[in-house]
């Protein structure tokens, strides 16, 4: 939305304005032009210049303002009745896909099979506010220890399919799909010695870790993807995080988030696995001493709250980037993690909350999207709930280990199909908790 | 195997020899078990090629042949890492044989890489791909360069000016090379093109921390100097920009911390705090760096200028952070 001050509220303005948004812009409708007289509640500083970057986010701007449904598009002041989140509205989509086969274009997702049991089965359990029921549990087994093997034994690590080479990142999205059925039984069907054993031939001089052999990936993902899995099956040793922690200090940017690798630019994925990362590391190897220590926490927290916009309501990924709900939980659960450590939540938690009712879902299709005008995916779905798991629940801990993290759902949340989730690990409090339980009796 | 790998189609192929491979997938279940989740339902096309892709890949076949199966899946699914890491492997082989007709060479591959890059601008298994290549495929250490990498970089960032992959990528390949010398107009021209892309400034702020660690003490503060005249006209350009804003705050902060100077680094900060008070009502982030910036000079001295701009920013610029500004206002007491 383009905006000017008073100053320039003359005729020769309205013109140019005009231009701009039908001639240059496309727009079909004419920009609502708001004379302030009075102060405004939020006063719009951009003296604008227009670019790529002001186009785009003005276009989704547009789109969001519809959503938020106001007559006069510049004030994010809106009348309208409280809305609640509608389990059953999106339960269907995500049942469906539990019951029946996937279309032939899902073969581009051929070598993540893995996330898809995750990111289905996880928001079916979050949205159904109870444990997966049993005939789920042992499709799940099913996938990840095929039947047709004569005898049932013990697997892992995984990959993204058949007959597919293992993969770190495939492997984290395993266990955490195997992790929800809270299945003792299932559990001990996952070989964590040759889990243990594999990571460390993937190890990297830099302190990092490839996602697989030869080729793959090395920065913030599959460290978080590999300490993860290694804190829930507790498999953690000096040798496997030997070197960790230094790539994560220098993976802070002078912004403030981290990026993938040392140098890179701050970025809402890589800072939510840096920063869990380093909340599983630090109390293994220095049970005295405290994030500060490591990091600067607090250009991570101006960091963190840069990335909420007042108009748009929900969270961007990196800085002039727009807004996509997926950082509802990338970005909103960094700062669940920071809550949980006794920070301050930097994020306006009804302000996302908005953005993630009003904007991440419609009523045309089920599930949840990245934004007005997109489609609504697993993956969204998934991260989308996650994040407003963030904003109905309050996060502390007794405990600096992250395993025993806890969440509490506000008093007074109106939604139902939230669950009390663990922001470091991306699952249910209970589940994780049940995972610390089983896993802590095993040796190493 | 006198064809060349470019002509071979699955005619050509002779798939008598190709070894069996056991199906472990779920399709002949028998009912007791229930359907398996999340299973795609794959076109015949795809089922063949993956049958001779996995037989190939199941007997470690260095084969130009394997080299082309690899090829065809890629094709199919982009993100299919196995068969890239199959490729990697054969590649490495057949690259080593000291054959003089060897048609197989890294050039090629990369000129390959370039075209299917082109055509698949979201896939990101390409770059960790291309940097395995040109790190591990030693046949010809010196025949690589990052002029070779340059134009496919610069054409991927021109059609995504935000390409995280590719920024990293371009970045990886400076390291690499230990070649700096392309990279200041190469941020020139994107933070021409859109002074508020982010990512620009954070590879023009890499490009300086290297420099700054190879200069000495007075390069190093001619070319902090130099860059704080640029961003302050990037910042008169566009005053309400994060990421100009979070480029000068760091330039102030590399000021404070080079040299023992105290009297010459306040004179520093008392300018700044001059150019930022010119955007006042024009930029929340100019506010949030006066508020830094009287810190630094003496939080206790200037606690009412740096209480009253929090205040500000809770109730009227920025308010949806009231969070943050709390916390910096609790800090402050």
């Amino acid at each position: 939305m383009l905006s000017y001050n008073d100053q320039d509220n003359d005729k020769r303005t309205r013109k140019r304005f005009k231009y701009i948004n039908t001639v240059i812009l496309g727009r079909k409708r004419d920009p609502i032009i708001q004379i302030t007289t009075s102060e405004p509640e939020v006063i719009n500083m951009c003296k604008e210049l227009q670019t790529e970057t002001t186009i785009a986010r003005n276009k989704v701007l547009d789109k969001i303002y519809e959503c938020y449904n106001n007559s006069n598009g510049t004030s994010k002041k809106y009348n309208k009745e409280e809305i609640e989140l509608d389990p059953s509205y999106h339960l269907p989509y995500l049942e469906l896909f539990l019951d029946n086969d996937f279309p032939p274009h899902m073969v581009a997702l051929d070598a993540a099979h893995p996330w898809l049991v995750y990111w289905i089965c996880n928001a079916y359990r979050i949205l159904s506010e109870s444990p997966l029921p049993p005939t789920i549990n042992l499709k799940i087994k099913n996938k990840f220890f095929p039947p047709l093997l004569t005898t049932l034994k013990k697997a892992g690590p995984f990959g993204g399919g058949v007959n597919q080479i293992p993969h770190v990142v495939a492997n984290y999205a395993s266990i955490l799909s195997l992790g929800l059925t809270d299945s003792p039984e299932i559990w001990s069907l996952i070989d964590r010695k040759a889990i243990y054993e594999w990571f460390l031939k993937l190890k990297l001089p830099n302190g990092s870790i490839s996602t697989s052999e030869s080729t793959g990936e090395h920065d913030v993902r599959s460290i978080y993807c590999c300490l993860s899995v290694a804190s829930l099956l507790n498999i953690l040793t000096m040798e496997l995080v030997e070197g960790m922690l230094d790539f994560l200090i220098n993976c802070q940017t002078f912004e403030g988030g981290f990026g993938g690798s040392p140098g890179e630019e701050a970025h809402g994925g890589t800072t939510f696995c840096a920063l869990a990362s380093l909340v599983i590391l630090i109390p293994f190897l220095y049970p005295n001493k405290v994030l500060d220590d490591f990091i600067d926490v607090d250009n991570l927290l101006r960091w963190l709250s840069a990335r909420q916009p007042n108009e748009e309501m929900g969270l961007n990924g990196r800085s002039n980037k727009l807004v996509d709900g997926c950082y509802s939980f990338w970005v909103g659960g960094s700062a669940a993690i920071l809550e949980s450590l006794g920070y301050p939540f930097v994020i306006d938690k009804s302000a996302l909350r908005e953005y993630i009712l009003r904007c991440c879902q419609s009523t045309e299709t089920r599930g949840f999207r990245d934004k007005p005008g997109k489609r609504p995916d697993f993956y969204h779905t998934n991260y989308v709930l996650l994040g407003l798991c963030c904003c109905d629940s309050v996060f502390y801990t007794k405990d600096s280990n992250p395993l025993n993290f806890v969440s509490r759902i506000k008093p007074g949340n109106k939604d139902r199909g939230v669950a009390a989730i663990n922001p470091v690990y991306a699952l249910t409090c209970e589940t994780t908790r049940n995972m610390y339980e089983f896993f802590k009796n095993f040796s190493n | 195997m006198s064809i060349q790998q470019e002509q071979y189609t699955f005619d050509d192929l002779d798939l008598s020899n190709v070894p069996p491979i056991q199906d472990n997938s779920n399709h002949k279940l028998d009912h007791h078990h229930p359907r398996e989740l999340c299973k795609i339902l794959y076109s015949k096309d795809y089922l063949h090629t993956l049958k001779i892709f996995n037989a190939l890949l199941n007997s470690n076949e260095y084969s130009k042949r394997s080299l082309y199966i690899t090829k065809q899946v890629i094709q199919l699914v982009p993100a299919y890492y196995t068969a890239w890491n199959f490729r990697f492997h054969i590649l490495q082989k057949l690259m080593a044989l000291s054959d003089t007709e060897n048609e197989i060479t890294l050039d090629k591959e990369l000129d390959w890489l370039d075209e299917f890059t082109l055509n698949n601008p979201k896939n990101y298994q390409i770059w960790s791909y291309r940097e395995s290549l040109i790190k591990d495929t030693v046949s010809f250490p010196n025949q690589h360069s990052l002029k070779r990498e340059l134009p496919i970089i610069e054409l991927m960032i021109d059609d995504d000016t935000k390409n995280y992959h590719v920024w990293s990528y371009r970045k990886w390949c400076v390291k690499y090379y230990q070649d700096y010398t392309n990279e200041w107009k190469f941020c020139d021209k994107y933070i021409d093109r859109d002074v508020y892309n982010n990512s620009s400034w954070c590879h023009r702020m890499f490009i300086l921390e290297n420099m700054i660690l190879v200069s000495t003490p007075i390069d190093r503060l001619s070319l902090i100097e130099k860059e704080t005249k640029y961003t302050m006209e990037k910042i008169d350009l566009a005053p309400q920009n994060i990421s100009s804003w979070n480029y000068y705050r760091r330039l102030q902060l590399l000021l404070l911390n080079n040299g023992t100077d105290n009297h010459k680094k306040n004179i520093n900060l008392q300018n700044s705090i001059e150019f930022a008070n010119r955007f006042n009502t024009t930029s929340s982030y100019a506010l949030e760096y006066l508020a830094f910036a009287y810190s630094a000079l003496d939080s206790q001295k200037y606690r009412t200028q740096i209480l009253e701009i929090y205040q500000c920013l809770v109730t009227k610029y920025d308010p949806i952070r009231a969070n943050y500004w709390k916390y910096k206002i609790s800090e402050l007491e």
